[in-house]
């Protein structure tokens, strides 16, 4: 393993390429649709549609490139995802929030296990798996998807860029100054107020995307709420995992949690109430819904797959996949009283024309494990018919034989 | 907002020691010849590698690698007790990770290492190629490969394979997991890998 054992599950949000990327992990304007926000006039795009940045000698030329460089390798990476149907689906998502930036931003479902979309200056959005395990209907996904357009559209990450431009040159007179003045021990003070700054900036970002993106479902029917259901949500997981979503006021990169929730909250109330299309949305990805399910089992964060399964077992109760997952956590955890709960989540995941393979595999391995041998085998002969190539099958074929 | 900044002030100090740290040495040259993991498993090595020095590390658990962790990674736990993760790590991080439980059926196992590859690697997209038993010091044991890639979310993609071994004695897991970048460094140390594996000598000691 890497001897740096890096910090892991730090955060929603983990910004690559020099937070040259915008990403979900934002509050509050207080108006309406037509309204500004926040005392703003407006929320009106600061980009043209089929504008292109960068192209001359201007200091977004190396960002540009640089966002260039990452479409193309994730164009080609293994973690893209390629399927069609739920390539099409996302991707009409934001056509059509996007609205006359259709053209202008192209998205990318990639296969990372984590809550995060991201929105490059460049028109590049990626999607990550995690977001889409964890969204449960249309709206709570395109809450997200139009805050990242909500990034593009007023050209955040440009801004960005150059207000942190601004501030190191100011940092750099000052510190100048400062020393001249005989005070340059007041240079390091300097630099982190400016700093500071720069993170405000990017909170009040957050904040107009918010805006943008419930905005954009009120325009397009959806409902509002979920917005502010999305961080509901994760809180949910963060504290069923025992982990402190922790805020500081001057150097986060975006507004807390709760600020966002309450804000959301308050907002969805002011706009017309729309539809969740929760059967649509599970249509849409069912191409890698079994994917993303085993991937996020995988993840070995059982108390977070257990709430995930929970939340699709409130809209879907019979779903053989959110079944298995909560099943399939809960007998890997194994904690006091999980087997039996295990047990009655897996026997009513096969029951359904979903359930994967692995279904059979961890009922049957359970059953073994309560003593319960003529089931186990019942149950493990079922996953070798229907995965017959399994990894394991020797193993598994062995321990039948025996 | 005084307090955010000393905070911050305190992160700089920390960072500044952190680089103050890493110009100091963070890996021993250990190999070739025979070598002791904490007194529980026992190898030989026909090369040199080196072991990670430096980092939060579980009494039972060690990090060799030969060209650097990007590149190639070797983990030997020697002893993981029921209900511990198998690598070290602090405080918080340590609860995060998933826990080895006695009498783990293999697949289950495999999927243990991949989540605490996830959680420490931040890697992902695993693919199971082979679950099989396998022999270990004369006992029987469960060997896997698996791909994988790390880095999707940082846009510095890396696809990596990884070979690995363990057997549970006495409720407790000994395991050698090895990975590495595809491209060229895991086919070229798989050979070096294989003979270690044939060396290991098992020493079971209950904690």
């Amino acid at each position: 393993m890497n001897p740096t054992r890096r910090r892991f599950l730090g955060g929603l949000c983990l910004c690559g390429a020099g937070g040259l990327l915008a990403c979900t992990p934002t509050d509050p304007g207080r108006p309406r649709l037509d309204a500004g926000l926040g005392g703003q006039s407006d929320l009106s795009p600061r980009n043209q549609p089929g504008q292109r940045h960068g192209t001359d000698a201007d200091p977004d030329a190396g960002m540009r490139e640089s966002m260039d460089r990452m479409e193309r390798r994730i164009q080609t990476s293994r973690y893209r995802v390629r399927e069609a149907k739920v390539n099409a689906y996302v991707g009409g998502i934001v056509r059509r929030l996007a609205g006359e930036f259709a053209e202008d931003i192209r998205t990318y479902i990639v296969r990372v296990p984590d809550f995060n979309a991201t929105q490059a200056p460049n028109g590049m959005m990626q999607v990550w798996t995690g977001l889409l395990v964890r969204c449960t209907n249309e709206a709570q996904l395109a809450a997200v998807l139009g805050h990242e357009i909500g990034h593009y559209t007023r050209a955040h990450s440009r801004e960005r860029q150059a207000v942190w431009r601004t501030n190191a040159d100011i940092a750099q007179a000052l510190a100048m100054l400062l020393g001249a003045a005989g005070a340059g021990q007041l240079s390091d003070l300097n630099t982190v107020l400016l700093t500071a700054s720069g993170f405000g900036y990017n909170r009040e970002n957050e904040r107009e995307s918010d805006e943008i993106g419930i905005r954009l479902l009120a325009e397009h029917g959806l409902s509002p709420i979920e917005a502010a259901r999305n961080w509901e949500n994760i809180t949910a997981e963060f504290e069923a995992r025992g982990i402190p979503r922790s805020h500081s006021l001057l150097f986060s990169t975006h507004p807390s949690d709760e600020e966002r929730t309450a804000h959301l909250r308050r907002r969805a109330g002011e706009l017309p109430p729309g539809e969740t299309h929760a059967a649509r949305y599970r249509d849409g990805i069912s191409e890698i819904r079994e994917y993303i399910f085993e991937e996020q089992v995988r993840t070995g964060v059982h108390a977070g797959t257990i709430v995930i399964a929970d939340r699709w077992l409130a809209v879907f109760p019979d779903d053989g996949l959110a079944l298995y997952a909560k099943g399939e956590a809960l007998r890997l955890r194994a904690r006091t009283g999980d087997d039996e709960a295990a047990a009655a989540a897996l026997d009513a995941a096969i029951r359904d024309v979903h359930a994967p393979a692995n279904a059979w595999r961890g009922y049957g391995l359970l059953r073994r494990k309560l003593g319960q041998e003529a089931e186990a085998r019942e149950l493990l002969n079922e996953y070798l018919r229907r995965a017959p190539n399994a990894p394991d099958r020797d193993l598994v074929r062995r321990s039948l034989a025996g | 907002m005084t307090e955010s900044i000393g905070r911050f002030l305190r992160v700089l100090a920390f960072a500044g020691l952190a680089l103050a740290a890493a110009a100091c040495q963070h890996y021993a040259a250990i190999g070739p010849g025979s070598y002791d993991v904490h007194g529980k498993i026992a190898v030989q090595l026909d090369s040199q590698w080196n072991r990670q020095i430096a980092g939060p590390r579980a009494p039972w658990d060690e990090s060799w690698t030969r060209h650097g962790p990007l590149l190639d990674a070797l983990v030997i736990a020697a002893g993981i007790a029921d209900g511990k993760p198998l690598i070290g790590a602090s405080g918080k991080e340590a609860e995060q990770l998933p826990k080895f439980r006695a009498g783990m059926p293999p697949a289950d196992l495999v999927t243990l290492v991949q989540g605490t590859l996830g959680a420490a690697e931040r890697a992902s997209d695993f693919e199971t190629t082979r679950i099989e038993t396998a022999r270990i010091d004369g006992r029987e044991a469960v060997r896997f490969e698996f791909t994988f890639g790390t880095g999707a979310d940082q846009g510095i993609e890396s696809d990596r394979k990884a070979l690995g071994v363990a057997v549970e004695i006495d409720g407790q897991l000994y395991l050698v997991l090895f990975h590495a970048v595809e491209t060229h460094y895991y086919d070229a140390l798989r050979p070096t890998v294989e003979t270690m594996l044939e060396s290991v000598r098992i020493r079971p000691k209950k904690t």
